[in-house]
């Protein structure tokens, strides 16, 4: 069993499309937001709760529908009510199990086949990085990019975008008024994600901006599968391409609809044309002060090699 | 196919229970809001957005803009923030055929549950005047004690 | 450009409900075939034996009952009703049903005329040592009045003959439910007696032959396995180098195993008993299958669930699993702990997959890498039973749900399936929509899909009740069903 593929990167970064993607490679297999290392025992990802009760999150039971749709998806080939409901006892049996044991379960269940996944919320904690390192010493990272502007854009003007930033707290609030500012989860996870793998030898993982995938997705993905040592010729990077393929893009049965990004599910086929880079420089659209990105967030994406 | 070397530092399931490893790289959040937890890419902290009245305009107008009504008074409790709205439509893979016969399954499993809900506290009543053989019954007699109320929906 | 189609480790597609077709209902537009007791696939035709009018057989029969309100319309004299058992066969291709066959008339020992069989409990294909070819074979359920149980054979002709039977069971053994092929041996046990139950035999032994037309049967096992609690072999099945037994009685079922090797009788050992350790609630096994390597085994309690004799149930059946290295599973169930640890349901699924009207794992069989397994539901009977009899809880429970709630939401067979044998979801849990048919009996993989035979004894006039009390009306919904399965309808 080969250790997953795990792409981290802020909200809004193209990883759902970039998940499915690589994962439709054929020595690949690209999963829904598991979300299984927030928790440490699957009671605890069952019920959504911490150790002491409390909730970890008011969206819980949409969290978990990653891992249903995975489980029905595994074991009886489909994704419906019913297999959904088979799914909840495959999680209910492990109960007392950790959440590292199981997701060792899913990678055995799929060898050879190599996981890829991504759960945005693995960035909430460090204790949830750590706990995947734990679970798969030889994890490889994708930290996927994109330009500050444009993540910070697509979160302002997202459906839930805005309450999704002010729950995490990326707010400015060193002016009279708070400002909503996605610059700061920008940086923020992004600094998480690079402390995180700064621990690892540097071939576990590759940066890849989401612009140059989307611009120039042959060379993009051909040098992901060069990093992972898997086949790179043309069916191979074809079937790349198509990560409407997957079961998973697409909207989930009643009861596990999500697992991912809404839009992403209702429309994940590649679309023609590439996208823009913008500019770091010039006022930023969402500040009422007219400012532009702050100087270590600039700082930080120059170092991503944006301009 | 091979793996690369493992890494340099080899980690233990003893990592896990390790106090979270120090951010290296000074983060944004705590400079710029000092109401937001500062570990990670964490939650807000509830008690100080109620606590500022600023944040807390801010949030309920968000909150608003989410549920896509402008003029819905602001949330009392946290079960009011996340009440989905009668309104919101749920697409899914699911046949109409599917969803019936999932919805009569629901239904008759909350009327059977219901039946024995009432079942269970029938027997419940009957146990709170019991009379327990191997104890003698003090004087003067206690008041029967009632079960606890539950908050019953209908099905 | 060609994309490379990755492999992916899940299961091809299982029949879900919207994959079934209604091949034929009604008993074949015979409602008194109301059991599809036995099934097989054969000259690429599929061949369905029936029980007759089970409902009024019951009637008739020592078994005790808790019914105030007998379900069905009955005469007085049960073989006023044709009681002969027939065997009909179905063109894959054409969807044309024939009748094969029908049970002639005989005289029996009150000088009677009875039928010779009322029912064909089971047939499978072997190929015994004077057979030109692989033949059918099948064995009856006879009246108490009639010759005993026959074995027969259906070869070239239109016409099944008699093949000899053990010569000791003589007219007294009426039915059989095995006919096992094993290492070119053809293996069978009495299932039931005249004057008696027809689920526990005073022979309760194993017989085998490799020559089935020139008899020779032999005893294969020490009577009841050496323990006077077993009352019958209920069911065999070949798994690997091994033929396995299953037995019921009353502290349990037992499941012994032999590789049928040297000089009979053959070294037996047993594998589980006291019902794998849950107990009599494990009555009996009423249903084995092999699937990927793994014998499965599914329990029931005799009489539909509820032996009012012994005082059994109702309790719902549950399932292990034998490995191939002898070690064993509880897949649904009841968690327990056992000689061999503590066992819980890797299914997640408790008795009966969580139904408590469950009475039976009645058949199993493997189709296209899923293992199917269906259920007898005794929920329809509620209404014609004596709910002064019921435990007081119950019936408050079903006073407040009601009998039309029940009849409508749960009355009708369960068809699960599962690719694993540990995950398990439903394909229908209300026999097909039709909640008179209350058993799943015959599951049949052929190459034109999956057949699924129900059982449905409510005809040809049912029992109901009405502002002037109950009434015997015409029951368009009853005889058995037999239900095809197939994922590529769109294809010849």
């Amino acid at each position: 069993m080969l250790d997953p593929v795990f792409i981290l990167a802020p909200p809004r970064s193209f990883t759902s499309l970039v998940c499915a993607c690589v994962g439709q490679h054929p020595e690949l297999l690209g999963l829904p937001e598991l979300n299984l290392f927030q928790a440490d025992k699957m009671e605890d990802f069952w019920s959504g709760r911490e150790p002491d009760g409390q909730l970890r999150s008011p969206f819980w039971a949409v969290m978990r529908h990653g891992m249903l749709r995975t489980v029905a998806q595994f074991y009886s080939g489909e994704q419906t009510i019913q297999s959904v409901n088979m799914a909840e006892r495959w999680i209910k049996t492990r109960r007392d199990r950790t959440s590292g044991e199981v997701y060792r379960e899913l990678a055995e269940h799929v060898a050879p086949l190599r996981i890829v996944e991504k759960s945005p919320g693995y960035l909430r904690s460090r204790v949830n990085l750590d706990r995947l390192i734990a679970t798969f010493p030889n994890a490889r990272f994708i930290h996927l990019l994109r330009h500050p502007r444009g993540q910070c854009e697509s979160l302002m003007s997202a459906k839930g975008g805005p309450a999704l930033l002010f729950m995490l707290g990326s707010v400015d609030r060193s002016g009279e008024e708070p400002v909503l500012d996605p610059q700061i989860l920008w940086h923020d996870a992004n600094a998480q994600i690079l402390d995180f793998l700064e621990d690892l030898p540097a071939e576990r993982s590759i940066q890849v901006r989401g612009e140059a995938f989307l611009n120039d997705m042959d060379a993009t993905l051909a040098r992901i599968c060069d990093w992972l040592g898997i086949r790179g010729d043309a069916p191979a990077i074809e079937a790349m391409k198509h990560p409407e393929d997957s079961p998973f893009s697409q909207v989930g049965p009643i009861n596990a609809r999500l697992g991912n990004d809404i839009n992403f599910l209702n429309a994940p086929a590649l679309r023609p044309g590439g996208v823009t880079v913008p500019s770091l420089d010039g006022p930023l659209d969402w500040r009422p002060d007219g400012a532009s990105f702050h100087p270590r967030v600039a700082e930080m994406a120059r170092e991503f090699g944006y301009e | 196919m091979s793996e690369p070397a493992a890494p340099k530092k080899k980690r233990s399931a003893k990592t896990v229970e390790a106090p979270p490893a120090k951010p290296r790289r000074a983060l944004l959040a705590p400079e710029l809001n000092p109401a937001r937890a500062v570990e990670g890419v964490a939650r807000m902290s509830l008690k100080d957005v109620v606590a500022d009245p600023a944040l807390r305009k801010m949030g309920v107008e968000l909150w608003r803009q989410m549920r896509g009504t402008p003029e819905a008074p602001p949330p009392t409790s946290v079960e009011d923030l996340w009440k989905q709205l009668p309104s919101a439509r749920l697409n899914s893979s699911s046949t109409a055929d599917e969803i019936d016969r999932y919805r009569e399954r629901l239904s008759f499993r909350a009327t059977m549950l219901e039946a024995l809900l009432e079942e269970t506290l029938h027997e419940l009543d009957l146990l709170a005047r019991a009379v327990p053989a191997d104890v003698p019954e003090p004087e003067p007699a206690p008041e029967p004690e009632k079960p606890k109320s539950r908050k019953r929906k209908a099905a | 450009m060609m994309t490379a189609q990755p492999s992916r480790p899940w299961p091809g597609r299982g029949l879900g409900l919207g994959d079934f077709r209604k091949a034929s209902e009604n008993g074949f537009g015979d409602p008194g075939n109301a059991y599809p007791h036995s099934m097989a696939w054969w000259r690429d035709r599929l061949f369905v034996g029936t029980t007759r009018s089970n409902m009024c057989m019951l009637k008739i029969s020592k078994i005790k009952t808790n019914l105030a309100q007998w379900p069905v319309e009955c005469p007085d004299y049960l073989y006023d009703l044709d009681m002969r058992a027939q065997i009909w066969s179905l063109d894959t291709a054409t969807g044309q049903w024939d009748e094969a066959f029908r049970s002639p008339m005989i005289t029996g020992r009150d000088g009677q005329r009875l039928p010779r069989e009322m029912g064909y409990r089971n047939m499978t294909v072997f190929k015994g040592r004077s057979d030109p070819s692989e033949a059918l074979y099948l064995c009856t359920y006879s009246p108490a009045k009639g010759i005993g149980t026959q074995i027969l054979r259906l070869l070239d002709g239109k016409v099944p003959q008699p093949v000899p039977r053990p010569v000791e069971w003589g007219e007294r053994v009426t039915t059989l439910r095995l006919l096992v092929p094993f290492k070119g041996r053809l293996f069978t046990s009495p299932t039931g007696e005249a004057d008696g139950n027809p689920n526990s035999t005073s022979h309760m032994v194993i017989y085998e032959t490799d020559d089935p037309v020139e008899g020779q049967w032999r005893r294969v096992c020490e009577p009841r396995f050496g323990d006077p609690d077993n009352s019958s072999v209920f069911e065999m099945a070949a798994c690997g180098d091994w033929l396995y037994a299953g037995t019921s009685g009353a502290k349990g079922y037992q499941v012994w195993r032999t590789r049928a090797e040297g000089p009979a009788p053959y070294d037996w050992e047993c594998v589980l008993s006291e019902g794998a350790w849950r107990g009599r609630e494990n009555q009996g096994v009423a249903s084995m299958w092999v699937f990927n390597d793994a014998l499965y085994i599914g329990s029931g309690i005799q009489h539909g669930g509820i032996d009012i004799v012994n005082k059994v149930g109702p309790a719902g059946p549950e399932l292990v699993r034998i490995n191939a290295d002898g070690s064993w599973d509880l897949l649904v169930g009841v968690a327990r702990d056992t000689p061999h640890g503590r066992k819980r349901p890797l299914s997640g699924l408790m008795p009966g997959f969580g139904n408590f009207f469950n009475g039976y794992f009645w058949r199993m069989a493997a189709h296209d890498g899923w293992l199917y397994l269906g259920t007898f539901d005794w929920s329809l009977m509620l209404q014609y039973s004596k709910s002064e009899n019921w435990n007081p809880a119950f019936r408050r429970a079903i006073d407040k749900i009601g009998l039309e709630t029940m009849f409508h939401h749960q009355a009708g067979a369960d068809l699960w399936r599962s690719a694993d044998g540990e995950n398990w979801l439903p394909v229908t849990m209300n026999g097909f929509d039709n909640p008179y048919n209350y058993g799943i009996r015959t599951l049949q993989s052929t190459p034109a899909g999956l057949f699924v035979g129900t059982v449905n004894p409510f005809a040809p006039r049912i029992a109901v009740k009405g502002l002037k009390g109950w009434e015997y009306r015409d029951n368009p919904r009853g005889g058995l069903e037999i239900w095809r399965g197939r994922t590529d309808w769109g294809s010849p």
